[in-house]
C-alpha cells in the first residue's frame, strides 16, 4: 500500500467515462446510417433511418456528462463565445453544432415527403407539427430524387465530421503526454474502431427490440450481414487495441512496470476480463456462427456483450489512465459513488433523453425505410 | 400486443426515460436555470478598482525575497513577487525609474511558501490578546489579561504569580537592571543586567535593532541569543575563519558562474538565496546549458533535477571530500599558484587579482616555542624593519619581510635561523600546513571515509579545477556536524585554491544594502545608552582562558580544564542550544527573566525536548514572557504570551537578502494589511514593539518615549509607536539612497492604499515623498549591472584570506584543553570530551539525518493548510536496500530510537531511492504537539484567538489534528552525554549537530 497525497485523485470521474462511450454510439450509428447513402450498403437501407435517429439522440445528450462533470452549466454557452483553437476541448463546441446541424438537416431531408404527406393526411397535433415542419409541400418524386441527393451529400459530409467528433476524443486523452497511459498516438484510431463497435452494436441491439417490440418482421439476411460488420470491427478494433498494449509490453519503457501493475492488477477484471474476454472474445466467439447471427437473440446478446465491451474500455481507459500516480507514489483506487455527483445514477439517467428522444422521433417519423412515403427507397 | 398498447407502452417508456434523465440531471438543472454566483476576491487583479497593491518583503522563510501583496476591501487576497526585486526575477528586475502605476503589468515570481503566508496571516489559532498561565507551568493553561496589567506585572515584578498560588516575588525588568556585578568574584561575567536573557528565533534587520535597543542599549544585558547554532552558524563561522572576521556571507556569482559544487544544500528548497530566484535560475542556466552543477548530499536533493551527478556522501564527512580533493589538486597542479604566492593586496592587483591570501606566511611550528602555531614575524627570525611584519620565503629561499616581495613560496618546512640570537625556529607555510592536513590520507582513503568512489572525487576535483575562476564551491546547513567548522572552511579553501574569489562567476559577498540606522535620525545611539559588557550566559565570543575560574583553578595548581561547560570564544553567532543550558545549569550564572521572541526552542533544537523540565522550573527560570503569534512547543510554558504581528501586518524590516547579486538591495517590509491584534488602549496594535515601548516608558528607561531619537536637526523625536522609530529609518534609508522625490499620482496611490501613510506626519513633507518613492517600490535596488567592475565583482573581499587562521590555531578547546587546528581538516564524530561518539553508538546502524522541504520553513509553517493539502504528514525516508534488508515498505510503521531517546519515536515508512545507504532522513515541520494540534484550556478562549468561535468554545481551544501530523526528528537527536544537557555540537563554533545521530529502526 503506497501513500498518495490526497490532492491527487481521479479527477475525470464515471461522467467522463461516460462521454467518449456516447460519442462513440453517435458516430458509429452515424456510420452505419451512411453505409447505405454512401457506399451504396443496400442492405442496411433499411436501418438508414433508425440509425441515424439514435444518432441524434446520443447526439443531443452527448454533452451532458460533460456539462453535469463541470458544475457550472449556465456557463456552457461560454464555449462557443471563447474560442481556442490550439485547445481541442474548446473546438468541441463548433463541432457538435456543426456535426448536429448536419445530422438534423440530413434527417429532416431523409423524411421531408414522408413530413409534407402526413402534413395533409394528419389530425390533431401531429399535424400541426408536420404542417410547422413541411417547408415544401412537393410530394413529387422529382423531389424525391432532389432530397436523396442532399442527403447522400450530408452523409458523405457527416463521415469525416463522425471520425473528427469521436476522433478528437481520442486525441485528447493521446496528447496528454503527462498520463502514461493515455500518451500514445494510437488512441484516435483506438477510439474510432470501438465507436464504430458500439454504434453497430447499439443499431442492431436497437433493431432486434424494436421490431419484437413492435411485430415487425425481422430481416433475417439483414442481421446476419450486421453480425459479419460487426465481427470485423470488434476483430480490428482488438487487433489495435492489442498490438499497443504488446508493442508497451515488449518496449518495457519506465512506465510499463505501472501500467501493467494497473492494467493487469487492480482492473484484472474488468480490462481483461470484461473488456476483452466478455467485451470482445465472446462476441466475436458468438458471431462466427450464421445460427446466431441469423437470430434475434444472439445478435441482441452478441450486440449487448459488445456494448459493454466498448464501455469498459472507456471506463479502464479514463478512470484507468489515472490509477498510475503522477508522482510515482503508487496507485489510486476509484469507486463511483450511487448517487450524487459523478454517480451511477447520473450516469445512468443520461440515457433517458436519448430513449425519450428516439421515442418520440420514431413516432413522428418512420424508424424503418420500408416505409414508402420515406425518400430513400 | 395492439396498436393502442403499444402506444401506451411507448408513451410510458418515453415518459419514464425523461422522468429518469430529469431525477438523474435535476442538480445540473437547478444549477443552470439559477446559477449561483460566487465573486471571489482573488479574483480581482493589480488594475482592478478598489485594489490595493503593496510591496513587501517575505518573511515566510528568510530568503528576504521581495512580495506583491493584493489587498481587496482591507483582506490580503494574494501574495506573489515584486517586480523591482532582483530576488523575485530570473531577468532583470524592473528599473527603479518605473513608475509603480507602469509596475501593474510586471510579474515577480514567489514561491510556495511566501505564496501560503496568507493562511499564516489569518491563522484561527493566532493570539490577539494578551495571555497570562492560570496553573502552574507545564499545566496549558491559560488566561486573557488587559495590556495594561501585562506591563504593570512584567515591569515591576512582585508577588504576580498569587492568582495561581505561587507565593514567591519575582523580579521585573525594572529590577533586574542593574548594573551591579552578577557575581563579584568574577567580575568578567558582567553586570547583573545580564540575568535577562533573550532568545530570538526568527530575528531581521529593523526588529533585531528594535530589540536590541532595549536589551543593551536600554536594560544592558548582553544575552541576545539568536538561533544561529540550530541554523547555518558553521556557514558563518568559516567564512569568518577564512577572511579574518570580516565577511560572514558569500556565495557564488549564479549568474555568471559556470560550474558549482553544492554541498549540504538543495538550492530547489530551502538555499538562500531563495527557490524562486537560486533555484530558477540554476534549473533555467542549466537547461539552457551555460552551467553545470554537482549536488554533494547524503540524501539526494531536489536540485538532483538538473544537476550533471548527484554525490552521495556520508552524512558528517564533507570535510574528507574537501581534503580528498585538495590533496588531488595539489598533487597535480591544479591550483592557482599564481594568485595564492601573492603576498600583499598591492601585489595580487598588480597581478590581476583582487584578493590576497596568508598562503605563503611562515608559521612556526615548533612544539614548545612560546609562539608556536603563530605567524613568524619578522622579530622571531631577525630581519631588518619592522619586527611585527610576516615572513615569506623568496626565490633563493631565504626568509624576508612578505612585502618585500610580489611572491613567495607556497611550499616550505625548514628551520629559520635568527641571524643575532642564533637560535633556529622550525617553520612551515601556511599552506603547506594545508598540505599535511590534506596529506594524512590517500585521496583513496578520503574518499572512503565520505563513502565515495575515489574516482568519483578525483574527477570532481578535476573538473572543478577547470573552469578558471568561473568555478565555486558552496554549501549551507549541511554542515551542522562535530566537525562542520573544520570541513566547511576546508571546503573554502577550495575556493581559494582557484582563486575565484571577487571574480565574476567566482565567489562574491554581495552588495549589500544602504545604510538606515544613522543619516537624517540617529537611531543607533540615544543619551543614556548602555553597553553590552561581560560575558553571555552561552559562553559564546568569550575565552574561557580569561576567566575567573581558569584563573583560580591555576592558581590552585590544578589544571584549568575541562571548564564546567564548553565555552566557545571563536563562535561566530549566537547560540541556543548552551544559553538553555546555562539557564539550566546557571553557569556562568543564573537567569531572572527569560524572553523568547519568534521561538520554538524545544522544537527547534535538537533534543530540545528535554529542556521542557527547565522551563518548567521557576527556579531556573524565575519569569518567562514569550512573544509570538501563537502557542507552540516551547511558550506553552511561558508565565506571558504576548501577542504579535506577522510579517504581513507589520514586522518592519530594511534588509538585503544574502549575496544574490554583488549590487545594493535594501528592500522593505511594511505592513500590507492593518494589524490583526488587538489594540493598546491607545490603539496601538499589541505586538513586540508596543510592548518593548510600553515596558522601557513603565521603568523609565532611556531611548523610549518622547525625546528619544536625537534627529540631525538637532531636535529629538519621541518613540511611542513601531512606526516613529521604522519611517525614521525609511527617511534615513531613502536619503542615503539619495532617492527622488515620488512624483504627485505615486504619492497619491500610497497615500490611499498603504497603512503607514497613517503615520506620514511623523515625517517631514519633503521626506514623506521620498519614502512614498521607496514605499511604492518596497525597498531601494540598484542596477544589478553596476555591481560589476570589469571582470571583478564590484564590492571586494580585501581581508586576506586565512589558509592559516592563528586566532583559531592558539585557542584551546574548553573541555580537551588541545589545540583547534588553524586550518581545514576532517575529524570523526566526537563528544565535548574528544571521545568518538559512533564507537559509543555501535547498537544504532543507521545516521539520520534532517532536511527542510520547499513547501515549508522550520517549525512555524504548520499553519499553512495549502502545504498541508500538498503534504499531510511526513515520513522517514528510507533507502531501497535498507527497507529491504529491514522488511519494511511504503507505509510501514516504524519505531526509531537513538541513544539519547531509548523510547524513541514512531514514523511512517517512505522508500526511496535517492539515499545513501545507511542514512535515514526525516524533513523538518510536521510532528507537533503544540501549535494548535490539541486542545488547550484558555479561559474565554474565543476572545484570545483570532479565529474565535471558529476555534474556541468557552474555556477551550479545540486542537486540529492536522497540525499534529508526521515525525518530528529533533527528539531523537543525540545528546552530548559528556557533558549533559547539549546535543553534539561543533566545539569551535559551538554549532549543534544534526549530522551525527545514530539510530536504530525496527518495524512496528
Amino acid at each position: 500500500m503506497s501513500y498518495i497525497l490526497p490532492n491527487e485523485m481521479v479527477e475525470w470521474d464515471l461522467l467522463i467515462a461516460l462521454y467518449p462511450f456516447l460519442t462513440g454510439l453517435v458516430a458509429g450509428a452515424f456510420i452505419v446510417s451512411s453505409l447505405y447513402y454512401v457506399f451504396g450498403f443496400e442492405r442496411f437501407r433499411r436501418l438508414s433511418s433508425l440509425a441515424l435517429i439514435i444518432s441524434i439522440a446520443f447526439m443531443i445528450a452527448a454533452p451532458l456528462p460533460l456539462v453535469a462533470h463541470l458544475l457550472q452549466p449556465s456557463r456552457a454557452p461560454e464555449i462557443f463565445f471563447t474560442p481556442n483553437l490550439t485547445s481541442p476541448m474548446s473546438i468541441f463546441g463548433y463541432l457538435w453544432v456543426t456535426y448536429l446541424a448536419v445530422m438534423l438537416v440530413e434527417g429532416y431531408f431523409m423524411h421531408r415527403r414522408y413530413i409534407a404527406n402526413r402534413a395533409n393526411k394528419a389530425t390533431g397535433l401531429l399535424k400541426v407539427f408536420y404542417r410547422f415542419m413541411s417547408l415544401s409541400k412537393d410530394t413529387s418524386d422529382n423531389s424525391a430524387r432532389r432530397d436523396l441527393k442532399v442527403v447522400r451529400s450530408l452523409a458523405l459530409l457527416g463521415l469525416p465530421l463522425a471520425a473528427i467528433f469521436h476522433g478528437y476524443v481520442g486525441f485528447i486523452f493521446g496528447s496528454l503526454k503527462a498520463n502514461a497511459w493515455w500518451s500514445t498516438p494510437q488512441m484516435s484510431e483506438i477510439f474510432l474502431l470501438s465507436a464504430i463497435v458500439s454504434g453497430v452494436a447499439l443499431v442492431f441491439l436497437s433493431y432486434v427490440i424494436i421490431a419484437t417490440a413492435t411485430k415487425t418482421e425481422i430481416d433475417r439476411d439483414l442481421l446476419s450481414y450486421g453480425g459479419k460488420v460487426l465481427a470485423w470491427f470488434i476483430l480490428m478494433d482488438s487487433v489495435v487495441e492489442l498490438v499497443e498494449v504488446l508493442y508497451r509490453a515488449y518496449l518495457q519503457a519506465e512506465d510499463w512496470s505501472a501500467i501493467s501493475q494497473v492494467f493487469f492488477g487492480q482492473l484484472f477484471v474488468p480490462y481483461v476480463g470484461l473488456q476483452f474476454i466478455l467485451g470482445a472474445a465472446a462476441p466475436l466467439l458468438l458471431l462466427t456462427s450464421r445460427r446466431i447471427r441469423r437470430s434475434s437473440f444472439g445478435m441482441a446478446l452478441a450486440s449487448t456483450l459488445a456494448l459493454i465491451g466498448t464501455f469498459v474500455m472507456r471506463y479502464t481507459t479514463v478512470i484507468g489512465g489515472q490509477l498510475i500516480s503522477r508522482t510515482g507514489q503508487g496507485f489510486l483506487t476509484f469507486t463511483a459513488p450511487l448517487f450524487g455527483q459523478g454517480s451511477i445514477f447520473t450516469a445512468l439517467s443520461t440515457f433517458g433523453l436519448p430513449l425519450f428522444i428516439v421515442a418520440f422521433l420514431t413516432t413522428v417519423v418512420p424508424w424503418e425505410a420500408k416505409d414508402t412515403e420515406v425518400i430513400a427507397q | 400486443m395492439t396498436q393502442t398498447r403499444r402506444k401506451f407502452l411507448k408513451t410510458a417508456i418515453a415518459a419514464g426515460s425523461l422522468a429518469v434523465f430529469a431525477a438523474g440531471y435535476a442538480p445540473t438543472l437547478m444549477e443552470a436555470v439559477k446559477p449561483e454566483y460566487v465573486e471571489l476576491l482573488s479574483d480581482k487583479t493589480e488594475t482592478d478598482p478598489g485594489v490595493s497593491i503593496i510591496h513587501s518583503v517575505c518573511l515566510a522563510c528568510n530568503s528576504r525575497c521581495g512580495i506583491r501583496a493584493r489587498v481587496a476591501d482591507g483582506r490580503l487576497i494574494k501574495v506573489d513577487g515584486n517586480p523591482y526585486h532582483p530576488a523575485n526575477t530570473l531577468e532583470e528586475p524592473l528599473a527603479y525609474s518605473v513608475a509603480m502605476a507602469d509596475s501593474f503589468s510586471s510579474a515577480g515570481s514567489l514561491c510556495f511558501k511566501g505564496q501560503a503566508a496568507i493562511q499564516t496571516l489569518y491563522d484561527p489559532y493566532r493570539i490577539i490578546t494578551p495571555l497570562k498561565r492560570d496553573g502552574p507551568r507545564g499545566s496549558r493553561k491559560f488566561k486573557p489579561i488587559s495590556w495594561q496589567q501585562l506591563i504593570n506585572e512584567v515591569s515591576y515584578g512582585g508577588k504576580i504569580f498569587s492568582d495561581v498560588g505561587e507565593d514567591r516575588t519575582v523580579m521585573g525588568f525594572k529590577d533586574v537592571r542593574s548594573a551591579d556585578l552578577v557575581d563579584s568574584d568574577a567580575p568578567e561575567l558582567g553586570p547583573k543586567s545580564n540575568q535577562l536573557v533573550w532568545m530570538t528565533g526568527r530575528g531581521q534587520d529593523g526588529r533585531v535593532d528594535f530589540i536590541k535597543r532595549f536589551l543593551i542599549a536600554g536594560m544592558g544585558s548582553i544575552n541576545y541569543h539568536a538561533h544561529g547554532d540550530i541554523c547555518e552558524l558553521n556557514y558563518f563561522q568559516s567564512h569568518l575563519l577564512l577572511t579574518g572576521g570580516a565577511v560572514k556571507d558569500m556565495k557564488p556569482d549564479l549568474k555568471n558562474t559556470v560550474f558549482a559544487i553544492f554541498v549540504g544544500c538543495d538550492p530547489y528548497s530551502s538555499y538562500l538565496p531563495g527557490l524562486n530566484f537560486a533555484g530558477s535560475l540554476m534549473a533555467t542556466r542549466a537547461s539552457e546549458g551555460s552551467f553545470k552543477y554537482v549536488v554533494v548530499n547524503p540524501k539526494m536533493p531536489n536540485a538532483a533535477t538538473h544537476a550533471s551527478e548527484w554525490v552521495y556522501i556520508r552524512p558528517g564527512t564533507d570535510g574528507a571530500l574537501a581534503l580528498g580533493m585538495i590533496r588531488w589538486i595539489i598533487e597535480n597542479d591544479r591550483y592557482d599558484a599564481r594568485f595564492l604566492a601573492n603576498t600583499t593586496l598591492d601585489a595580487a592587483k598588480r597581478n590581476g587579482e583582487s584578493a590576497v591570501t596568508n598562503a605563503s606566511y611562515l608559521v612556526i611550528w615548533s612544539d614548545g616555542h612560546p609562539r608556536n602555531r603563530m605567524f613568524v614575524k619578522a622579530g622571531d627570525v631577525g630581519l631588518e624593519g619592522d619586527k611585527n611584519k610576516f615572513v615569506v620565503i623568496d626565490p633563493a629561499g631565504k626568509p624576508v619581510l612578505y612585502d618585500s616581495i610580489d611572491r613567495g613560496a607556497l611550499l616550505y618546512e625548514g628551520d629559520v635561523t635568527n641571524p643575532i640570537t642564533g637560535a633556529a625556529v622550525h617553520v612551515k607555510t601556511a599552506f603547506q600546513l594545508l598540505k599535511d592536513n590534506a596529506f594524512e590520507k590517500t585521496v583513496g582513503e578520503w574518499a572512503a571515509i565520505a563513502g565515495i568512489p575515489e574516482q568519483t572525487l578525483i574527477s570532481l576535483a578535476k573538473e572543478f579545477t577547470s573552469y578558471g575562476k568561473k568555478a565555486a564551491v558552496t554549501y549551507y546547513r549541511g554542515m551542522d556536524s562535530t566537525a562542520g567548522s573544520y570541513a566547511a572552511l576546508a571546503l573554502d579553501l577550495l575556493n581559494v585554491l582557484i582563486g575565484n574569489i571577487n571574480w565574476a562567476g567566482g565567489m562574491m559577498k554581495g552588495g549589500g544594502g544602504y545604510p538606515w540606522v544613522t543619516g537624517l535620525y540617529d537611531l543607533s545611539s540615544f543619551d543614556g545608552a548602555l553597553s553590552a559588557k561581560g560575558v553571555k550566559i552561552s559562553r559564546e565570543g568569550f575565552d574561557y582562558a580569561r576567566t575567573t575560574e581558569f584563573a583560580k583553578k591555576a592558581a590552585a595548581g590544578q589544571n584549568p580544564y575541562p571548564a564546567r561547560r564548553p565555552w566557545f570564544p571563536l563562535a561566530a553567532d549566537t547560540l541556543w542550544d548552551e544559553t538553555l543550558a546555562g539557564i539550566d545549569s546557571q553557569y556562568p550564572y543564573s537567569c531572572k527573566i527569560l524572553v523568547t521572541y519568534f521561538a520554538d526552542p524545544l522544537y527547534s533544537i535538537p533534543g530540545g525536548i528535554t529542556y521542557a523540565s527547565t522551563l518548567k522550573d521557576p527556579e531556573k527560570v524565575p519569569l518567562h514572557i514569550s512573544i509570538d503569534i501563537t502557542i507552540n512547543e516551547s511558550n506553552v510554558y511561558a508565565d506571558y504570551i504576548v501577542p504579535d504581528v506577522t510579517f504581513l501586518e507589520g514586522h518592519y524590516s530594511i534588509i538585503s537578502p544574502q549575496p544574490l547579486a554583488p549590487s545594493k538591495i535594501s528592500a522593505i517590509r511594511v505592513p500590507v494589511v492593518e494589524p490583526l491584534v488587538s489594540k493598546t488602549p491607545d490603539g496601538r496594535p499589541m505586538c513586540l514593539e508596543s510592548f518593548l515601548i510600553d515596558v522601557a516608558k513603565a521603568i523609565s528607561l532611556p531611548g523610549f518615549g518622547n525625546n528619544a531619537i536625537p534627529g540631525k536637526d538637532g531636535n529629538r523625536y519621541g518613540l511611542n509607536a513601531p512606526e516613529d522609530y521604522y519611517l525614521r529609518g525609511l527617511a534615513n534609508l531613502a536619503s542615503n539612497a539619495h532617492v527622488s522625490d515620488s512624483s504627485d499620482a505615486e504619492a497619491s496611490y500610497v497615500e490611499a492604499h498603504h497603512y503607514v501613510a497613517k503615520f506620514k506626519s511623523i515625517l517631514s513633507p519633503a521626506e514623506w515623498r521620498k519614502v512614498v518613492t521607496v514605499l511604492a517600490r518596497g525597498g531601494v535596488f540598484e542596477d544589478p549591472s553596476n555591481g560589476y567592475d570589469g571582470p571583478f565583482v564590484r564590492d571586494k573581499m580585501t581581508a586576506t584570506l586565512q589558509i592559516w587562521n592563528e586566532r583559531m590555531a592558539t585557542t584551546k578547546h574548553p573541555i580537551t584543553g588541545q589545540f583547534f587546528d588553524g586550518t581545514g581538516r576532517y575529524e570523526p564524530v566526537k563528544n565535548m570530551k574528544g571521545e568518538l561518539v559512533d564507537s559509543k553508538d555501535q547498537g544504532y546502524p543507521f545516521k539520520l539525518i534532517s532536511y527542510k522541504l520547499p513547501i515549508h520553513t522550520q517549525s512555524r509553517t504548520i499553519n499553512n493548510g495549502w502545504a498541508l493539502e500538498l503534504q499531510p504528514e511526513n515520513f522517514v525516508e528510507i533507502g531501497e536496500g535498507d527497507a529491504t534488508a529491514l522488511s519494511i515498505g511504503d507505509g510501514d510503521t516504524v519505531r526509531i530510537t537513538s541513544a539519547s531517546n531509548l523510547a524513541g519515536i514512531t514514523a511512517k515508512v517512505k522508500v526511496v531511492k535517492g539515499m545513501i545507504p545507511g542514512t535515514i532522513a526525516i524533513s523538518n515541520h510536521y510532528g507537533h504537539w503544540e501549535w494548535g494540534s490539541r486542545e488547550l484550556a484558555v479561559k474565554d478562549a474565543p476572545t484570545a484567538f483570532l479565529g474565535g468561535e471558529a476555534v474556541a468554545k468557552g474555556d477551550v481551544l479545540a486542537g486540529n489534528l492536522a497540525r499534529g501530523r508526521g515525525t518530528a526528528p529533533n527528539p531523537l537527536m543525540r545528546k552530548d552525554d559528556s557533558i549533559g544537557l547539549t546535543a553534539l555540537h561543533d566545539p569551535i563554533s559551538g554549532c549543534a549537530s544534526f549530522s551525527d545521530t545514530k539510530v536504530q529502526v525496527q518495524k512496528v
